[in-house]
């Protein structure tokens, strides 16, 4: 994953998890992480659509409760 | 009030009348739990508390679910008294809630054994599943005056306990049994997390008139609330209203996926019109039930029955009516148009644990007399309605939690920080810092995630060379929201 990449996810989390870019890395998740609550979720899942056509079914919603799937959606753009 | 609406005397009851069926207590992820069932566990539970001599104080440290439910039965069956904890709080703050209520007995599981480790030695510990091994306690104690000790944010940094006695408690259920129909038809839900009062409403309400209870924990149900009405075939939610923003945001308010639902039970927070607006569209025949009530009166104690037809009746401004008082309270105010709310009856509180100076300056408990509790919510009556306006003090609430600004500000003095604020605009917190550890804002967020549940943490921590100060020489609040936050 380039730099730009990494920039590009940490920003997109940052912004909806109401926090600084650098405390966003890979390894955060639904569970671990306490900003990212059900409500942010939501908010991460409705940006998802937003950008990259990610439809609000329940695998996705499961599958995207976590940075490092999100990052690979920036890393295939 | 009849001792039948008595929560333990009813659950029992129920229970014993549906004993020779299979009808469900509990649905919970794949696992069905009868009333047979439950009501074992109830007794075995209260035979593992009374076996203990010392047994009076209970604090729940347990999931949401049928075990932790069962336990609060429990501890009412043993003429005890509970204190359910919320397992999600940082370490810090679970022991400052156990510090404060010194329990004889802790009820724990495998899942929340590392919670315990540090505390008080002087508290038996009990994991709840050698608990489900004891020989059962078949015929329920002589009732305790108090039912549970809830905790809530507290202005000086320490969470203050509410102390609901068992009257009180029945007094609500009474209430419940006739506004929310629960029946052995009904499947309700149960999101709100067991260290929040309005549990009470959706554990007792179904459990003690025959319902099916589905705790909303899982991931997918907590992210996606419409899956679990639809799936469940869930009959009664009751929630905080933001979670109709939740669904709505998720594009998954729709006919199809509400079908089920006959009512709506709301409280915790104000009801905005936009709300209902989107539900009765895709729910035409909906019951809305609107609720108001400080923790102070055991859960709430207004009700507003809404419609499709009525509703725009009671909307102003965007905000939705809190109703009038249930049966058995009175609501008064100190002048007529915009003033502070006075509860009184017996659903008001016995007081804050352990605490006399704050009883004495939020309640009047005379003997003779019944309980008042003064609010600090300001009301406004327009067209014969009651309306939240706002609070007296700094206390706010975000997605239905209840938070003391000053509580935000004492775990700020704690980290070391002196000058420091924390306002709240937009619906969010921001903390601002005088720059004197030289720290990223960053850090401040973090080393505040240790001691704080996230819904208390700030948007944003500001950082600034030099706090403005007012007149009186005080932190400006005001220039701070004005100039250094956008609208």
């Amino acid at each position: 994953m380039n730099d730009s990449t990494v920039e590009k996810y940490q920003v997109f989390l940052s912004k909806i998890l109401n926090c600084a870019t650098n405390e966003v890395n890979i390894n955060i998740t639904f569970k671990n992480y306490p900003k990212w609550d059900s409500f942010a979720h939501v908010e991460v899942m409705v940006a998802l659509d937003e950008l990259f056509s990610i439809e609000f079914t329940e695998e996705n919603f499961v599958k995207y409760g976590n940075a490092a799937e999100i990052s690979n959606l920036f890393n295939e753009q | 009030m009849s001792d039948l609406l008595d929560p333990v005397n009813a659950f029992f009851k129920i229970a014993l009348a549906v004993k020779n069926d299979d009808s469900i207590a509990v649905k919970e992820n794949n696992l069905s739990i009868t009333y047979l069932e439950f009501l074992q566990k109830v007794q075995q539970i209260a035979g593992a508390i009374t076996s203990h001599s010392k047994n009076e104080k209970i604090a729940l440290v347990l999931p949401q679910g049928h075990k932790s439910y069962a336990s609060m039965f429990a501890s009412l069956a043993a003429g005890s008294y509970y204190c359910p904890i919320n397992i999600g709080a940082p370490d810090n703050r679970i022991n400052n809630i156990l510090n404060e209520f010194i329990p004889d007995i802790i009820i724990y599981s495998e899942e929340t054994s590392e919670l315990i480790k540090n505390i008080s030695p002087q508290a038996t510990l009990i994991n709840i599943d050698d608990a489900l091994k004891k020989p059962p306690l078949l015929e329920p104690c002589q009732p305790h005056e108090i039912a549970y000790v809830i905790f809530t944010s507290g202005s000086t940094g320490t969470p203050k306990g509410v102390v609901i006695g068992r009257k009180g408690l029945t007094h609500y259920l009474g209430w419940s049994k006739i506004a929310l129909k629960i029946n052995e038809t009904s499947i309700v839900s149960q999101h709100p997390n067991i260290g929040f009062d309005l549990s009470v409403l959706d554990i007792y309400s179904t459990l003690c008139n025959g319902g099916t209870l589905i705790p909303i924990t899982s991931m997918k149900y907590r992210t996606m609330p419409a899956l679990a009405i639809k799936e469940h075939k869930i009959t009664h939610w009751i929630s905080v209203p933001s979670i109709v923003d939740l669904i709505g945001k998720s594009k998954q308010l729709t006919s199809q996926n509400i079908s089920s639902l006959t009512h709506v039970v709301f409280c915790g927070e104000q009801l905005f019109e936009h709300q209902l607006d989107k539900l009765f569209e895709a729910s035409p025949s909906l019951n809305v039930i609107n609720t108001y009530g400080p923790t102070e009166a055991t859960v709430s104690c207004t009700e507003l029955s809404l419609n499709h037809n009525n509703y725009k009746d009671y909307c102003y401004n965007n905000n939705v009516s809190i109703g009038t008082a249930i049966d058995g309270i009175t609501l008064t105010t100190k002048k007529e148009d915009e003033a502070e709310l006075i509860i009184t009856g017996e659903q008001v509180a016995l007081g804050y644990w352990q605490d006399d100076n704050k009883t004495t300056q939020s309640f009047s408990i005379k003997a003779n007399e019944e309980r008042r509790y003064f609010t600090g919510d300001i009301v406004q009556s327009t067209r014969e309605n009651l309306y939240f306006a706002h609070r007296t003090d700094n206390q706010i609430k975000i997605n239905g939690y209840r938070i003391e600004l000053a509580e935000v500000d004492f775990a700020l003095h704690q980290l070391g920080f002196n000058a420091c604020i924390t306002v709240f605009k937009n619906n969010q917190l921001y903390c601002f810092i005088e720059n004197e550890k030289k720290l990223a804002p960053l850090e401040v967020t973090k080393m505040l995630a240790s001691i704080l549940p996230s819904y208390m943490l700030p948007k944003e921590v500001i950082i600034l060379d030099n706090l403005p100060r007012n007149i009186n020489d005080k932190i400006d609040a005001k220039q701070l929201k004005e100039n250094y936050i956008n609208e």
